[in-house]
């Protein structure tokens, strides 16, 4: 019991980057500015967060307030990215695509650089503060949870939220009844960034305790892949990012690769055509997310009654899941109308 | 042929600025340390690229030469795409796969020599075509943005080449496959003799592409289709032409670039295929070199020479700091897309 107790800790662990990182990547493509941008934010903001938590310790800090510290120099990071982000893509109505390649191009580089300089290699030392931890459950998970419910709320319920969303389906029905779109999507990009931070902080202070080139090393995108599963929605977010976490987590542990692959490839295979079919026919959110679940139950079974199937099958699964709901979703236009389309104001 | 000044312009205040901001950035850093000033990245450049003409040793200005033959292929790839306005990011992906391919068919053939490396060649080519269909598929008939699939592809490519070379074609070393044979290599002997270093037929393989990208786009009723779906699809498809069938051959032969690049890189600068969990960058070079040149053929090899020119100046970079090229690289990409839109205001300002 205890066994699987602690099972689920760490796949909550896992999923946590990914799940508020993706409630970032929401709150900026809702208001329609694509955010492809979300790994360089991620890891510049893990860096930062081990600098900030390595100063604090180094100060004398062992307490939680070493972490609080380190979250809050990732978030000025995941600001200055995001500012960068909404200014180039908003104001300049430069292609939010490449906007967001040179934002990942540039934080990889400036936070690997910064490395070097700083600690003269390309990883920064351990940090030794213990996370706070609830019932064996980091705060900072907790924390997360709760951020998807706070977000949940403001989608759903308060003025800023429905605003948002509105400049992401038309945004010039949106200006004729007086909202600001440039305003509300510079405040929705800036959202994303300290989500974005957060996420970047999280791996730092849950999973890798210390800053290298292999920190994020594609969870930006796969909190891309989360968000899309998760239907830009937070609860979908929420167990796209419990299931993604959790093949990641899998694809990184599992390293006994056995002779024959083929037939648990084709259970798996299997499982997600019957999801797929699923989907299709009843086109329900709520069955889309208990299909997840099914899915992730299922993959489970395989695990630790089955067959062994070769990790990069569990690195890759995520991103054809992805692939797989964009199709789905082409036909049901799920995805904000206005979604990557400058708003120019002649 | 005709020079829009404009453009120039444009382009040549990005490059500006990524010199700018990176020497202030190794400048500002090297505070205390010789080696690093604010004339380092100029004097890096200069060593890294054309100073070799001048002291006889080729071998820096060699690599420059190849870096550039294999990064103008991608940027052909991603700026032939955008003509028909698809983004395709995914260069990387096709890449990796024209790459992995073409180290297959150089381990596992057996054919002549010459003949051995066209045929490598044709197979990396193919595969980074075929690999750039999913997404052309998925846009024509599905309507799937190219952009989110093409990112999820780059990663799978890169994933599941590494499992089939650790599970299926290591070699000696468990992650990575054995050396191509000497009848696939498409390395000059007489060349590297001269250079110094490793000179393979990439640059052929480049002008060739140079030529058909600018023949395709200029002088044929393609070109000019791929324009008009790039334009408006509707309007395209009331005009009679066949838009989904266009779309997917853009992929295609965007592809076919990205996986030429990744075929040369393989079967000239290494001769093997390592498994890796992170990218080469290649793929994503093509992006910047697309924009920077503006789409043009002649720009793009300006830039791609540019571009190369400062990946070489990574490898020599004091003190291994070679990643703040990157950053100087994001800079002029932000800069590129940026300086057209400024100066069409200023430009639109005086109209």
């Amino acid at each position: 019991m205890e066994y699987i107790w602690k099972t689920l800790i760490d796949i909550l662990i896992f999923s946590t980057p990914l799940i508020v990182t993706a409630l970032g990547g929401m709150f900026s493509e809702k208001s329609g500015i694509v955010n492809i941008g979300l790994e360089g934010i991620m890891t510049f903001s893990a860096f930062l967060t081990a600098l900030g938590i390595l100063l604090a310790e180094s100060a004398g800090i062992h307490s939680i307030l070493a972490l609080a510290i380190g979250i809050l120099f990732g978030i000025i990071g995941g600001l200055i990215f995001a500012a960068l982000h909404a200014t180039l893509t908003i104001k300049f109505q430069v292609d939010q695509i490449i906007s967001g390649t040179a934002i990942n191009i540039i934080g990889l580089g400036l936070a690997i650089f910064l490395t070097k300089i700083i600690y003269g290699a390309s990883s920064t030392p351990f940090k030794s503060t213990f996370n706070e931890k609830i019932f064996g459950i980091p705060l900072l998970v907790l924390i997360v949870i709760a951020l998807v419910f706070v977000s949940k709320f403001i989608m759903d319920k308060t003025k800023f939220g429905l605003r948002l969303k509105a400049c992401g389906e038309n945004p010039y029905a949106a200006s004729s009844v007086g909202i600001n779109v440039e305003r509300v999507r510079f405040q929705a990009v800036l959202i994303s960034g300290v989500l974005g931070a957060i996420g970047g902080a999280s791996m730092v202070i849950l999973i890798s305790s210390n800053f290298s080139a292999n920190t994020i090393a594609g969870n930006g995108f796969i909190a891309l892949a989360v968000l899309i599963f998760g239907r830009w929605n937070p609860i979908g977010i929420l167990f796209a990012g419990l299931l993604f976490g959790f093949l990641r987590k899998l694809g990184t542990i599992i390293t006994v690769l056995p002779s024959d692959f083929a037939l648990p490839l084709i259970l798996v295979l299997i499982i997600l055509i019957a999801c797929i079919a699923v989907i299709v026919i009843f086109k329900n959110k709520i069955i889309n997310v208990l299909l997840m679940i099914v899915v992730y139950i299922m993959i489970l079974n395989l695990i630790y009654f089955g067959h062994q199937i070769p990790s990069v099958y569990y690195s890759i699964l995520p991103y054809i899941m992805t692939i797989v709901a964009l199709v789905y979703y082409s036909q049901d236009k799920v995805e904000p109308k206005a979604l990557g389309k400058p708003y120019e104001v002649n | 042929m005709k020079i829009d000044k404009f453009k120039v312009l444009s382009s040549a205040i990005a490059v500006f600025f990524g010199f700018l901001i990176g020497a202030i950035i190794i400048g500002l850093i090297g505070i205390g340390n010789p080696d690093m000033n604010f004339t380092t990245l100029f004097s890096k450049f200069y060593e890294a690229t054309i100073q070799g003409v001048f002291t006889g040793d080729l071998s820096k200005t060699g690599d420059w030469l190849m870096i550039s033959s294999i990064i103008i292929l991608t940027g052909l790839s991603v700026a032939f795409a955008y003509k028909g306005n698809i983004f395709n990011i995914g260069a990387e992906g096709q890449f990796v796969a024209g790459a992995f391919c073409a180290t297959i068919a150089g381990i596992t053939l057996n054919l002549p020599t010459g003949i051995h490396a066209i045929v490598a060649l044709l197979i990396g080519i193919l595969a980074g075509s075929l690999y750039a269909l999913i997404p052309g598929i998925l846009k024509a008939y599905y309507n799937v943005s190219e952009v989110v699939v093409t990112i999820m592809l780059n990663w799978i490519a890169v994933y599941y080449t590494s499992y089939l070379v650790t599970d299926f074609f290591a070699g000696d070393y468990s992650d990575k496959t054995n050396n191509i044979k000497e009848s696939a290599s498409i390395i000059s002997p007489y060349l590297s003799d001269i250079f110094n270093t490793r000179i393979y037929y990439g640059f052929i393989v480049a002008i060739i592409a140079l030529v058909i990208y600018y023949i395709i786009l200029n002088k044929t009723k393609y070109g000019y289709e791929l324009k008009a779906v790039g334009y408006n699809v509707n309007a395209a498809n009331y005009a009679g032409i066949k838009t989904k069938r266009k779309i997917m051959s853009t992929f295609m032969i965007s592809g076919a670039f990205s996986g030429a690049a990744g075929a040369i890189y393989a079967l000239g600068a290494v001769d093997f295929f390592a498994a890796s969990t992170t990218f080469l960058n290649y793929g994503f070079d093509g992006i910047t070199v697309a924009f920077l040149g503006q789409m043009s053929t002649f720009g793009m090899i300006i830039s791609s020479l540019l571009l190369a020119g400062f990946r070489s100046t990574g490898r020599i970079f004091v003190g291994n700091y070679k990643e703040i090229i990157d950053v100087v690289i994001g800079i002029i990409l932000i800069f590129s897309v940026l300086g057209p839109h400024v100066l069409n205001k200023i430009r639109g300002g005086r109209k």
